[in-house]
């Protein structure tokens, strides 16, 4: 692996001037920096690890391409979360898999993981077997809900309340304003709720 | 909000602790338990691939090779464009006087030297000529088959008697008049021998 010692100190603002001016390892630091969590968001989108492999790297490739217009109004990792978004969105549009958007009920892997996670969840309250199956159940429920909302509610409940991501960060990666998201999120989360009533009561 | 926002992450250590907040809303209104509930099964979702040691560094070279794959996936031409494209990118004011100058600069020395070509040797004004004796024939062929007059010259001996000696042009269709024409011109001439104006007796004679 090159050796980017001498960047892990820079911010990333000096180290997008830096990659601008032709310094292509400035731009491998942020890559290392930020490949993470470009694909964590990715993978929360499309559910798909491989997916989610690719569409990172086309969102870092795409960055590379428009970098010189990048000109600083909002953090860098914030535009390369709106490129990534775009990415996925039209990764998805391109699969014709509309109904897979967000939290894919069909990969197996995302639901074993989501079950693990209730279990050991559970696990910790003592492992009622009636609760475990109720939380099972919820979930399901939950997830099939979430499906039913529209692409713009899905989106903006995956981002904040999956990713927990700030309104000040959606509404920058969505290119919204605040009031719009808190309107979204406002009518997402009555859907969501008048879907699961029976559960709730 | 915003400080909602900033003091975030130390509520959610609260929560972990298993200390309940009731988070105040813009609207100054507590939360309903139906809201908390569901925000707490939503973040349940969220899912955290697991990732290796080295995902950072084998995430970069697969970016690198991804990078010389493009590249080399494109044509000459394309790289051609890419780069011009970039170039007028950062371009600014007077940097296209003197691109626009550098470009007619670059056609005068191109026309200059396309120019130059052409003038190995010294300049010969015969070099385009046919050679010597090649044409006689069809040049002297083309003079006879294509006469534009026929010139008359009146005899030497009475242009000495008449100072005002005449030369005819007689056109082509006219040739069966031209006879008749030479003896009238000949009677009026004046006879030599006599010293005697024949036209004039005659005329008195008449």
């Amino acid at each position: 692996m090159i050796n980017l010692d001498k960047y892990s100190t820079c911010s990333d603002e000096e180290l997008v001037v830096m990659a601008q001016q032709g310094e292509s390892q400035a731009y491998d630091m942020l890559i290392v920096r930020h490949s993470r969590k470009v694909h964590a968001l990715v993978y929360q989108i499309t559910a798909n690890f491989e997916d989610a492999h690719d569409i990172a790297q086309d969102t870092f490739a795409r960055a590379y391409r428009s970098l010189a217009g990048f000109n600083g109004d909002s953090a860098f990792f914030t535009w390369l979360h709106a490129i990534a978004i775009n990415t996925a969105r039209n990764h998805l549009k391109k699969r014709k898999n509309a109904t897979k958007m967000f939290l894919s009920l069909d990969e197996s892997d995302f639901g074993d993981k989501a079950d693990r996670s209730m279990e050991m969840a559970d696990d910790t309250e003592g492992g009622n077997p009636e609760r475990r199956v109720y939380l099972n159940e919820l979930q399901t429920r939950l997830k099939e809900a979430i499906n039913m909302l529209s692409s713009k509610h899905r989106e903006v409940v995956i981002l904040h309340d999956v990713q927990g991501l700030t309104h000040l960060e959606i509404s920058m990666l969505l290119g919204i304003s605040e009031g719009t998201l808190r309107s979204r999120l406002h009518y997402a989360h009555k859907e969501l709720k008048d879907l699961l009533e029976e559960y709730f009561e | 909000m915003t400080c909602l926002n900033t003091y975030k992450p130390f509520l959610g250590s609260l929560s972990k602790i298993g200390l309940t907040l009731h988070i105040i809303t813009m609207n100054t209104q507590p939360k309903d338990t139906h809201g908390e509930t569901l925000e707490s099964l939503l973040a349940s979702l969220k899912q955290e691939p697991e990732y290796s040691d080295s995902f950072e560094s084998e995430f970069l070279r697969e970016f690198h090779l991804r990078l010389a794959n493009e590249r080399q996936s494109r044509s000459f031409l394309q790289n051609i464009r890419a780069r011009f494209e970039n170039c007028l990118e950062d371009f600014r004011g007077w940097q296209w006087v003197y691109a626009s100058m550098a470009l007619v600069t670059l056609a005068a020395i191109g026309f200059i030297i396309a120019d130059a070509g052409n003038k190995h040797g010294a300049y010969d004004p015969y070099a385009n000529a046919p050679a010597i004796g090649q044409d006689a024939e069809s040049i002297a062929i083309t003079d006879q088959i294509v006469p534009v007059s026929q010139e008359k010259v009146v005899p030497v001996q009475q242009q000495d008697r008449f100072r005002n000696s005449r030369v005819e042009y007689v056109e082509d269709d006219a040739e069966t008049e031209q006879p008749a024409d030479t003896e009238s011109q000949q009677k009026t001439l004046p006879d030599v021998s006599t010293n005697q104006e024949p036209a004039q007796t005659a005329h008195y004679e008449e």
